[in-house]
């Protein structure tokens, strides 16, 4: 600060640029490391599998075949569509349900009082033991796995938003007090849009969960989608085609978490500056 | 009627009337109570500047909070054009010490964020924002966010900010304490400028003397527990103000005369504690 002088107010730091770059150097390692572990991965799995009984694991060639004729018969897209709705409708739900509630929280000190004891205690029970009766309340299509995806992947949301709120400081509140801003403008022009890196944030965690809890409903509800395939060819020892779903599901998650993660570093372009060297 | 009994007769721009706060702050069990204002009164003319200085935790930005009506006052009243306040209004805008923008919205964003909460259409408000920009010389940063631009210029956007809500007065907190020295010096000749030009009300705090005398026509010395005003200082130095001003024998005189004032209300605060403790 104190050897700058005011034409530094318009030329960009260079060690800025710097630090950039050994950002990206840093990515591209990760990313070439990541790719050898998988090829790895698929090595073992093809010499293993070469070497036991095809029912527990066969080669990983097998399963690239199965992949393709279950494309080419249209099984694997229906389940795949299937199993995608009930995540998207899932995960749209929790983010809407998420946010309102953390933001309630976050905001008003009387909502945190009420809501509190149910969150902890929803968030530390196992989700799974209110399968039978959500399948009880809801039926066995598909709305009940939608909830059980919602009752998985709202918490990360919900937690997320809540702790953002309480980081929305005076620096920002003031200034919109200040210009007379309603509560309502407070809430969509300000508390909003600072929290929405905490919710993107929230929101990557709970892709993940997202897709155990789509598996989970396809499992013990009525068997459909990709959890249900894998149930289907497990039952009839078809390992191969087993393997297929699965590799389909990890995709997925694999996928979504880090366009999460895409979106959030596009959305919050001020929170990546703050981790370089200061202007 | 002689013009200087017009002068006293007439009603003042702001007037701060016997101003008490006190903060309580809990720690475990016990309750702390610090005065930070204790009775403060005083008056601004329409198109007038004033500074006010005093040591740090001496409630001035409190001071300035309870103007903008932000804080409620325990006690006394801010009147404006002889009204008494109960809040924020858009006759009084704020530039803050922490420049309050908001880092996802553009330079052009932020200034017009005032605007936006009114409801002010779109192109009336883009056009508005726009002349303020360039008016505090940030033509070309429209788009830019704030975390692209230096200390001095995200002040310089909370200025636009404020002119653009076009209030009658403008209290700025501290503005200029961020940002180097040179720069400091170069917007303080630019709020000047702007000033010059636009008439408004200024209430001015600073810890810095030098900028409290060079800037206002009257400069508030404040002391500390309780804050209060210590002596309030006339500064007659012509205008306009060029930073040829800021070498003159007279400003330098003024200075020294205010630096005595604000030393003797440090050195009052000290005996006071003393004597409590
Ligand atoms: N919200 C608050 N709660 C408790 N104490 C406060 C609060 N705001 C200010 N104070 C106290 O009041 C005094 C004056 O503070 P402030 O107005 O910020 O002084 P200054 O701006 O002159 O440095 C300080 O002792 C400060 O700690
Ligand atoms: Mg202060």
């Amino acid at each position: 600060m104190a050897e700058t002088v005011h034409s530094t107010d318009t030329t960009p730091d260079t060690r800025v640029g710097a630090q950039l770059a050994a950002q990206r150097r840093r990515r591209w390692r990760d990313r070439a490391i990541g790719f050898g572990a998988v090829m790895l991965l698929i090595a073992v799995w093809e010499v293993a599998g070469h070497m036991t009984p095809d029912i527990f694991l066969s080669p990983f060639h097998r399963t690239l075949i199965a992949l393709y004729s279950l494309t080419v018969d249209g099984t694997l897209i229906r389940a795949t569509q299937n199993s995608l709705i009930v995540l998207f409708a899932g995960l749209a739900a929790s983010v809407v349900v998420g946010v309102v509630i953390g933001l309630l929280m976050g905001r008003y000190e009387r909502a945190a009082w009420v809501l509190e004891p149910y969150v902890n205690g929803l968030y530390a029970a196992p989700t799974i033991a209110f399968l039978p009766l959500v399948t009880l309340w809801l039926g066995l299509y598909t709305a009940p796995k939608i909830a059980i995806v919602v009752l998985i992947a709202v918490f990360p949301i919900l937690k997320n938003t809540y702790a953002g709120v309480a980081t929305v400081d005076q620096d920002y509140l003031e200034p919109a007090a200040s210009m007379r801003a309603s509560e309502f403008q407070i809430f969509t022009k300000v508390i909003l849009p600072a929290i929405l890196p905490f919710v993107m944030a929230g929101l990557r965690l709970s892709v993940g969960r997202a897709v155990v809890g789509v598996v989970v409903g396809e499992f013990f509800t009525r068997q459909s989608g990709l959890g249900g395939l894998i149930v289907q060819y497990a039952g009839s020892f078809r390992t191969a085609e087993m393997f297929v779903p699965i590799l389909v599901l990890v995709v997925i998650g694999a996928v979504l978490t880090s366009l999460v993660g895409y979106m959030q570093r596009r959305l919050a372009p001020w929170k990546e500056s703050e981790r370089d060297p200061g202007i | 009627m002689t013009p200087e009994t017009a002068a006293t007769t007439e009603v003042p721009k702001l007037r701060v009337e016997n101003i008490r706060k006190t903060f309580f702050r809990v720690e475990r069990d016990r309750v702390t109570a610090v005065e930070a204002l204790g009775g403060v009164s005083f008056t601004v003319r329409s198109g007038e500047f004033v500074s006010v200085i005093g040591p740090s935790g001496c409630g001035k930005s409190t001071l300035l909070r309870i103007i903008d009506g932000l804080v409620a006052a325990d006690e006394g009243g801010v009147f404006v054009d002889g009204k008494k306040l109960t809040g924020p209004g858009h006759d009084r805008a704020v530039v803050f010490q922490y420049f309050g923008l908001y880092p996802w919205r553009t330079v052009q964003k932020n200034v017009e964020f005032g605007l936006e909460l009114q409801g002010v259409p779109v192109a009336e408000r883009r056009e508005r924002a726009r002349r303020n920009i360039a008016l505090v010389g940030l033509s070309g940063f429209e788009n830019h966010y704030p975390h692209e631009l230096s200390g001095g210029m995200k002040q310089r956007v909370g200025f636009a900010r404020a002119l653009t809500m076009d209030p009658d007065i403008i209290l700025m907190d501290e503005p200029f304490s961020a940002v180097d020295e040179q720069t400091r010096e170069l917007l303080q000749e630019q709020l000047l400028d702007v000033w010059e030009k636009m008439g408004k009300t200024v209430v001015f705090i600073t810890h810095s003397i030098d900028e409290a005398v060079f800037l206002a026509d009257r400069v508030i010395v404040m002391g500390a527990r309780p804050g209060r005003i210590v002596e309030t200082v006339a500064v007659d130095l012509p205008r306009p103000r060029t930073s040829a001003h800021r070498a003159s024998p007279r400003l330098l005189e003024i200075r020294t005369h205010a630096w005595e004032t604000l030393r003797r209300g440090i050195i009052e605060a000290k005996a006071g504690l003393e004597g409590v403790g």
